[in-house]
Formats: structure tokens, C-alpha cells, sequence
């Protein structure tokens, strides 16, 4: 029989705990190099010699006295005594900010917390000349100390034969009476005893290089935007490859199962309805792939909190703070974990503004409809040798939804009251190679779940979509079984032309009006909803879904035009209104969001076509 | 002299805190009165300014900087 102990890990921002509880349990889970970035509960599971470890990462903290939402979710996990809180914990510091550390941890264990304290990025201390006496600081703090580097899996053996041997004890509670000034007397004068330096070796900051090049008045702006166009080049450019193969892999597939299936509707559901609607999705997959691989490495590497310091001034002009850039630049992965990590800023009013014009952030789920689009008006060439004109597009995009965002962040700061200004302070880490495990471990965890969740919208629409366009009020009298649907025949032909008057002045036909509504519950539903559709008006046609929608009778420039502007503002996405929903503490504000940005795109999109044709 | 007005490179003692919320916050990284500051540098628009104290590096706007009373070391 093998006994369950739960522990949990606690430390402060940036001190390695992500990366812990990943080598620790393997389990997928982010690990960040900026404060605040672990908003969730996550937990995971490992053996170690026939007792089971059920491990949670709590948010990164510096006292029990929370400011943010987010921080009192992490104090909250600290003090709960109820039966199924963890057990104990491990807490993780960095050895070379041990005295910071210390303060939450003589805090914690003031509170009761029976803890293994956890000395990690032993290395970096090592290779400064920081040697630190274990022996002494953990007689002196009367609990098990260790020391190790868990980006190297350095001194995890040690530090599981400490939790194994760690006692069951009930836990105490305890009054906070400590204040900062005596806890840091007390910590000085213990780190006078345990920390000892190699005097020959005088450190210099390696971080301070880098920052005389990033926080440089030109230069610095100059990479900020640099690392951004780079970022969608790359995204383009990279993606292309897996692109294509995943492209004739489904067209092979299709072939395959045409000659392997009798002619039938499950053959034709499968060849019309389902393959061209997954392919559409999983095409896009190298990119959405290769952004969050970019946005993670900006994350971990600490250059993220140098964009904050960049834009702090930027962001005060439009009312935010510079820690909405976080939140803003998450966006461009996904509005859902954006809006989540709004919840470390502390002013309530500058975290609504912030969630109101996250949308208008160019979404992971934006990127497959965009790519479509612009794949259909440009070509895939480039221009003075280097810049490719759909990346060149990409970033125009992406641009464009930053500026309406800053503008509607301009417009709500002047009808809102003002309350008193946010205190910034922000801890700014040193520059850190990331972890890879950790960044491709995490990067296939995105992946994974766009797909689980994009794909099973998308499957169900998928087949909806083809029964709904191959079957119509026809089917269903007598003696009329022998032909096909004509697709403007069909239900879905039907409806599409029931709204036709209404996208008709934005230059869509009914077929784009079937795929808009089909993506009503996520975008880039759309890419799968057009590909299924073109490809059931024309079942024999065996070209890519790009070489069909390029010909007359296809989409045109200038309705791909006023697309791209329409899905540019349009909060096309159900789970986002619910996340609205959840953090704001009602519908009042994601109905706002969602007619306001509705009209935008509307009028945006009838411009462009009323300009263009 | 107030620590927004300390040159870059330049080591000052904290005489006075003269916020309540930011001398709680500092407290935290074990900055209090008396504690030795030095300024690192700037985000390029002079605002907010980089310090270093306790072994911790911290930014901060320059108007929260001006509510920091210094003694300045030479």
C-alpha cells in the first residue's frame, strides 16, 4: 500500500519554483521569470521510493500582507488549515536573494507552516563565490535546508529524501506579530554567520549590459519592436514548411479514404465534411506553435518586465500602468490567460480598463483567419530581399489592434472617474537563459490544448456544417433521394442567404455569412467552417483550399479586405465573455465589449469594402 | 534631496519614507530608513528609474522616487 503526502511549494516571484515542480513531476506547467505570471492553482503528482507526492505551485509572493487579487489567492493557498491543505511545504528561495527570501519564509513559519527550505540556483550562487553554510542556517532556522539547482536537476535526490523523511505533524497556527524591521535584523545578522564570499571575485551584474542596450533611449525602443516584427516574420516564415506537409498529408489522407470508402454519406462526411474543417484548424498549428514559443522565451528570459519599464510611460498616457503591457503582450497568445493576469494589478479601475481592450490584442485564434486572408491578397514573396509581405501584413495587423486598443483604453479613461494613482513597483529580475525542458514542455502543453478544445468546437461544427449544407427542405419530400443538395438548395444555403442582406454591404456572400456565424463561439472556427463549404459546392475539386478561394468566384480582394477588418474587432469568442463574466462579477461588462467592438467591426468592415471595389 | 533627485551610479542612505504604502512595499525587499540606495539607471523616457537596495534591483516611477528623503554619500 503506498501512503499520498501533499506538499506544496511557496517562495517568491521568480525564484525557480516553476521550474521545481516540472522536474519534479514532469507535468506540464509554465514557468515564469516575471512576478506574478503563475495566477492558477497547479498541481501534480510524483513517486518517489513507494510514497506517493502530491505536489501544488503556489503563486510567487514576497509577505503573507497581499496586495493583488493575486497575491491573496497565494496567501489564501498559505494559511488555509483545513483538512486538505498541503501538509507542508517546500520552500523554494534563491540563493542569491536569500535575504529577500527569508523574510516570507520566517513569515510562514511565524504562521505555523511546517516547511524544507529549499536553496535553488545553487549554481548561480557557486559561480559568484557565495558559499552558504546549510548546517548552521538550517540549526538556526530549526528546519531542513538543501541546496540545489533544478534547471540542471541538480540535488533533487537530496531534497526527495527530505520530503520523505519529512514528519507528519499537525499544523499549528500562529499569530503575525513579526515586523519587517526586527524579521530583517534578524535575517542580516544570520546571513552575516552562514554566507561566506571567495574575496578575489568582485560580481558584475552581466544583466546590467543588457540593459544598457534595451532600456536605451533609441536602441531600446528600436529592439522592443524589433523583437515584434522578428516574432510574426518568424512566425510566417518558419511555419511554412510544417504548413505544407500538413497540408498535402490531409489532401493524401482525403485521397486514401476516397478510394478505400464505398460512395456513401460516410465517406462524403468524412472526405467534405470533417477533413477540410480539421485541416483548416491544424494548419495553422506550426504558427500558433512558434508564437507561444517566442512569447515564453521573452517571458522567461526576463526581457518581458524590461518591456514593462519601456512602456510604463507610453501607458500612462492612455491611463493604464505599465503592468497592463503584460497582460496586453499575453494577449497576443490568447485574450483568456490576458484577462487572468490582469489580477496583479492592484487598482481596480486600471484592471478594467486593461480587460476591456484586451480583445482588441490580436489573439492566437485571430492568427489562422488572418493567415488565410492575407495568404489569399499577398504573395508569399519578399520584398527588398527581406521583408516578407505577409509578415510584413501580419505585423501591420497586429499593429492595428494594439492602436485600437490604446484608443479605447483613451476613450474609457476619460468616462471613467479617476481614483488615486497605482503604486509601480516592480522587482526586475536578471536575464535568464530559459530553461528549455520547461519552454518546450510548455509550448507543447499550448499546443495541445488549442487543439483539444479548438478541435472539438470545431469537429462538432464541422459536421453540423455538412449536414446542414447537404441536406435541405428538398431531402425531405418525396422521390427526390437520387441527386445531390445543391448547396444553395441546402439548410445552411438557405439561412446563408436569409443574412445576406445584412453582410451584402461588407461585400460577403452568403457563404462567408454561414462561416461568420458558425464562428460566432470561436474564430478560427471560420477558417475550418470556409474550407468545409468551398469544398462541398465543389466536391471533385481537388485543389488546397488557398488555390480555390483565389479563383473568381472565391473571395475577392476587397472583401478579404473588409474580413480581416471584421475579425480584427470583432470579440468573435464565447469563453473570453465568460472570463469577462467571471472576473468583472456580472454581464454588464462583456455585453458592453461585445457591442461596442460588434460596431466597430462592422462599420470598420463596410469602410474597407465600400473603399476597395 | 529626494532620492528622484540622486544622479545615476550615486549610493544615498534612506532618511525618510514619506508614504505610508510605498515605505510597506519596500519594507518587503528589507528596504527601510537608513538603508543603503543606489540608482542603476532609467527606462529611457527618464521614467521609471532602476534602484538597487538590499540586494534587490527595483523599479519605480520618479514621482513615487520624490517621496523617498536621501542622505547622499560622497
Amino acid at each position: 500500500m503506498t501512503e499520498t503526502r501533499r506538499f506544496a511549494l511557496a517562495g517568491n516571484p521568480n525564484s525557480g519554483k516553476s521550474t521545481l515542480f516540472n522536474v519534479l513531476t514532469g507535468m506540464h506547467q509554465k514557468t515564469g521569470n516575471l512576478p506574478g505570471v503563475t495566477v492558477e492553482k497547479k498541481t501534480g503528482k510524483f513517486r518517489f521510493r513507494n510514497t506517493l507526492f502530491a505536489v501544488e505551485d503556489i503563486p510567487g509572493i514576497y509577505s503573507l500582507n497581499p496586495r493583488t487579487a493575486d497575491e491573496r489567492i497565494a496567501v489564501d493557498l498559505i494559511l488555509d488549515d483545513s483538512p486538505n491543505a498541503p501538509e507542508f511545504f517546500v520552500f523554494v528561495a534563491d540563493s542569491t536573494q536569500l535575504r529577500k527570501s527569508l523574510y516570507l519564509f520566517l513569515q510562514m513559519q511565524e504562521a505555523g507552516c511546517p516547511m524544507i527550505l529549499a536553496l535553488n540556483m545553487y549554481d548561480m550562487a557557486e559561480k559568484r563565490g557565495l558559499q552558504i553554510d546549510t548546517e548552521i542556517l538550517g540549526r538556526e532556522l530549526g528546519v531542513p535546508v538543501t541546496v540545489l539547482t533544478a534547471s540542471k536537476s541538480k540535488g533533487l535526490e537530496e531534497l526527495q529524501e527530505q520530503l520523505h523523511d519529512f514528519p507528519a505533524r499537525p499544523r499549528r497556527t500562529g499569530a503575525l506579530e513579526l515586523d519587517a524591521e526586527s524579521a530583517f535584523k534578524r535575517i542580516d545578522k544570520l546571513l552575516e554567520k552562514v554566507q561566506s564570499w571567495k574575496a578575489n571575485r568582485i560580481f558584475q551584474r552581466s544583466s546590467d549590459r543588457w540593459d544598457r542596450l534595451f532600456l536605451h533611449p533609441v536602441w531600446g525602443y528600436v529592439c522592443f519592436f524589433l523583437i515584434l516584427f522578428l516574432t510574426f516574420q518568424g512566425v510566417f516564415f518558419l511555419a511554412e514548411f510544417p504548413r505544407s506537409w500538413i497540408e498535402s498529408g490531409f489532401l493524401f489522407t482525403a485521397e486514401k479514404l476516397e478510394e478505400l470508402l464505398p460512395i456513401g454519406p460516410i465517406r462524403d462526411l468524412l472526405v467534405n465534411g470533417i477533413l477540410p474543417g480539421l485541416s483548416g484548424v491544424l494548419m495553422f498549428l506550426p504558427q500558433i506553435a512558434l508564437l507561444f514559443l517566442f512569447l515564453i522565451i521573452l517571458e522567461d528570459s526576463g526581457y518581458m518586465v524590461r518591456a514593462t519599464l519601456l512602456m510604463d510611460k507610453v501607458m500612462r498616457r492612455a491611463g493604464l500602468n505599465g503592468r497592463s503591457v503584460i497582460p496586453m503582450i499575453s494577449g497576443v497568445a490568447c485574450a483568456i490567460p490576458a484577462i487572468m493576469a490582469t489580477r496583479t494589478i492592484s487598482q481596480p479601475r486600471d484592471r478594467l480598463i486593461t480587460m476591456f481592450i484586451i480583445p482588441f490584442i490580436s489573439c492566437s485564434a485571430r492568427l489562422p483567419v488572418f493567415i488565410l486572408l492575407v495568404s489569399l491578397i499577398l504573395p508569399n514573396e519578399r520584398f527588398l530581399g527581406v521583408f516578407n509581405y505577409q509578415g510584413l501584413a501580419l505585423t501591420g495587423l497586429y499593429l492595428a489592434g494594439f492602436i485600437a486598443a490604446f484608443l479605447t483604453a483613451i476613450l474609457l479613461n476619460r468616462g471613467m472617474k479617476k481614483t488615486r494613482q497605482d503604486l509601480f513597483l516592480m522587482e526586475i529580475p536578471e536575464y535568464r537563459l530559459p530553461h528549455w525542458p520547461v519552454v518546450m514542455r510548455h509550448v507543447g502543453n499550448r499546443c495541445m490544448s488549442f487543439m483539444s478544445e479548438a478541435g472539438k468546437v470545431i469537429l462538432a461544427v464541422s459536421i453540423l456544417l455538412w449536414a446542414l449544407s447537404n441536406y435541405g427542405p428538398a431531402d425531405f419530400r418525396e422521390g427526390s433521394h437520387e441527386t445531390r443538395t445543391p448547396l444553395e438548395e441546402s439548410f445552411a444555403g438557405i439561412g446563408g442567404k436569409f443574412i445576406e442582406p445584412v453582410i451584402k454591404p461588407l461585400g460577403y456572400d452568403w457563404k462567408i455569412g454561414i462561416a461568420i456565424v458558425s464562428s460566432f463561439a470561436a474564430r478560427e472556427v471560420f477558417v475550418g467552417s470556409i474550407s468545409t463549404l468551398y469544398h462541398l459546392e465543389d466536391p471533385e475539386d481537388k485543389e488546397g483550399i488557398l488555390t480555390i478561394l483565389g479563383r473568381p468566384g472565391g473571395i475577392s480582394t476587397a472583401s478579404a479586405v473588409s474580413l480581416l477588418f471584421f475579425y480584427l474587432f470583432a470579440l468573435q469568442c464565447a469563453s473570453t465573455l465568460v472570463v469577462m463574466k467571471r472576473e468583472t462579477g456580472g454581464w454588464k461588462w462583456p455585453v458592453i465589449q461585445f457591442s461596442f467592438m460588434a460596431c466597430l467591426a462592422y462599420l470598420s468592415a463596410w469602410a474597407a469594402f465600400q473603399l476597395l471595389s | 534631496m529626494n532620492l528622484s533627485d540622486l544622479h545615476r551610479g550615486k549610493e544615498a542612505t534612506i532618511a525618510e519614507i514619506h508614504e505610508e504604502v510605498l515605505a510597506l512595499r519596500l519594507q518587503e525587499f528589507g528596504i527601510f530608513a537608513g538603508s543603503l540606495i543606489r540608482i542603476t539607471g532609467c527606462a529611457p523616457s527618464g521614467c521609471p528609474i532602476m534602484l538597487e537596495a538590499g540586494g534587490t534591483r527595483i523599479g519605480l516611477r520618479r514621482e513615487q522616487a520624490a517621496l523617498i528623503k536621501i542622505s547622499p554619500l560622497d
